[in-house]
């Protein structure tokens, strides 16, 4: 899979950054080490980025810079999980979750009062996947199921979620990233979730 | 960083130990620590040999030592000779003497009075290099870096007759937002106020806003970007 990357110097012209910030940035590990991706080109070495990812990046770290430190921002986007939790009632009134998604949850992997912040994931991916219809609320519980007893074992690394199809069986991966990973033809990829990310806008969403 | 109080390791002559967490660490003589050291105060005087990592709030280094692992401390100062075999991570470094990273060096303030030799990237705030010998870094990036060439009366390395030192930096990349460089050769420099002093050798220069060339300078192309 080849990815459309951008070189720094593009990537510092198009958001109006400067060479400091970049570095101040990275050293607050506000953009993780493996974005930095080194080619060889006719000038020499030059350092290259995933260009959606970047952008993205940049541009989040732009406009919240105004209302959290540096530090704090490298909370929002360390895949590390927050040491927080929400009440049960909150996650409905402050519209975090479904109701129908957390209903699953709770009869699948039981009820609790307060959820800490990686129950509190699991809903939301949940959540989201059955809101984009990818998914039918039987497959659902494969889901919980699958980050239930794999996702634990991620820790602070990086992960994302693979959902496929054939044949209408379906599957779920949980996969360590940055990897590759290629499917036979009648593999119908249905949908491919960053976890890091989707960590990043549920700490923002509850923050 | 809390550690247990009173806990504290204390290393003198010649001796052996082992490694752990402790409030206070010091090793004087010749000490050898076998595995992890994590401490809030470390002290090293003498020739200093730690086969762990090493995580600190503030280390000093007095002599010479060498860190098999990765260095992590708020505030680090050296003087004399210290060699890293992984990264060193920190707000502040200090060396008066040399040093030596074999990984990536970040720090937010890094002031160097003598040599280093960094096989990756040199990433802090503020860089302030005097050279006195010779020093090579794979690239440098940053806010404000200096570099400057230390006069020859004052050098904190030993001076011996008939042996001359030149004193260079090479480096590949130097990117940063104000650059002065003396004595320096790279391939490529980028920032938005460049500076080339005296005995450089540059190939090339990318800059934004300002670039100025010493006449005793060598640079191959500039260009405003």
């Amino acid at each position: 899979m080849e990815q459309d990357l951008i070189s720094k110097k593009e990537l510092l012209e198009l958001t109006g950054i400067s060479y400091g910030q970049l570095y101040r940035w990275k050293r607050k590990n506000l953009i993780p080490e493996d974005w930095f991706i080194r080619k060889s080109t006719f000038t020499g070495q030059e350092t290259f980025f995933p260009r959606e990812k970047i952008l993205a990046r940049i541009d989040k770290i732009i406009h919240m810079k105004d209302d959290l430190s540096l530090d704090e921002l490298a909370d929002v986007f360390s895949p590390n999980l927050a040491e927080l939790a929400v009440m049960k009632e909150e996650l409905i009134k402050r519209n975090i979750v479904s109701s129908e998604s957390l209903h699953l949850y709770t009869e699948q992997l039981g009820d609790a009062k307060v959820f800490p912040f990686e129950k509190i994931l699991y809903v939301y991916i949940l959540d989201q996947l059955l809101r984009t219809g990818d998914i039918s609320l039987e497959e659902g519980k494969m889901l919980l199921r699958v980050l239930d007893d794999h996702y634990p074992k991620f820790q602070s690394k990086n992960g994302e979620l693979v959902f496929i199809r054939k044949m209408g069986v379906s599957a779920f991966f949980l996969l360590s990233t940055p990897a590759d990973i290629y499917f036979e033809p009648g593999v119908k990829v249905v949908t491919r979730l960053n976890l890091a990310s989707s960590i990043e806008e549920l700490k923002i969403k509850i923050s | 960083m809390e550690k247990q109080k009173g806990r504290d390791l204390k290393v003198s002559g010649i001796a052996n130990a082992s490694g752990g967490a402790y409030d206070k660490a010091k090793i004087e003589g010749i000490g050898k620590v076998h595995g992890d050291l994590d401490c809030n105060d470390l002290k090293m005087d003498g020739k200093c040999t730690i086969k762990g990592n090493v995580k600190a709030g503030v280390a000093d280094i007095d002599g010479m030592a060498t860190i098999a692992g990765s260095m992590s401390a708020d505030k680090l100062t050296i003087d004399g000779y210290a060699s890293i075999g992984g990264g060193f991570s920190g707000e502040e470094l200090e060396v008066e003497g040399y040093l030596s990273v074999a990984e990536n060096c970040q720090a937010e303030t890094c002031v160097i009075n003598g040599g280093v030799t960094i096989s990756g990237l040199l990433n802090a705030g503020t860089i302030q290099l005097k050279l006195y010998g010779n020093s090579r870094v794979k690239e440098i990036g940053g806010e404000a870096i200096q570099v400057k060439k230390g006069s020859k009366r004052f050098s904190p390395l030993p001076t011996f007759p008939f042996v001359s030192f030149t004193s260079k930096l090479t480096v590949d990349t130097i990117e940063g937002d104000e650059i002065y460089l003396e004595a320096t050769q790279a391939r490529i420099v980028r920032g938005n106020h460049v500076t080339i002093g005296p005995g450089c050798e540059i190939e090339r220069v990318e800059y934004r806003e300002e670039f100025q060339q010493d006449k005793g300078a060598r640079v191959g192309s500039h260009e405003k970007m």
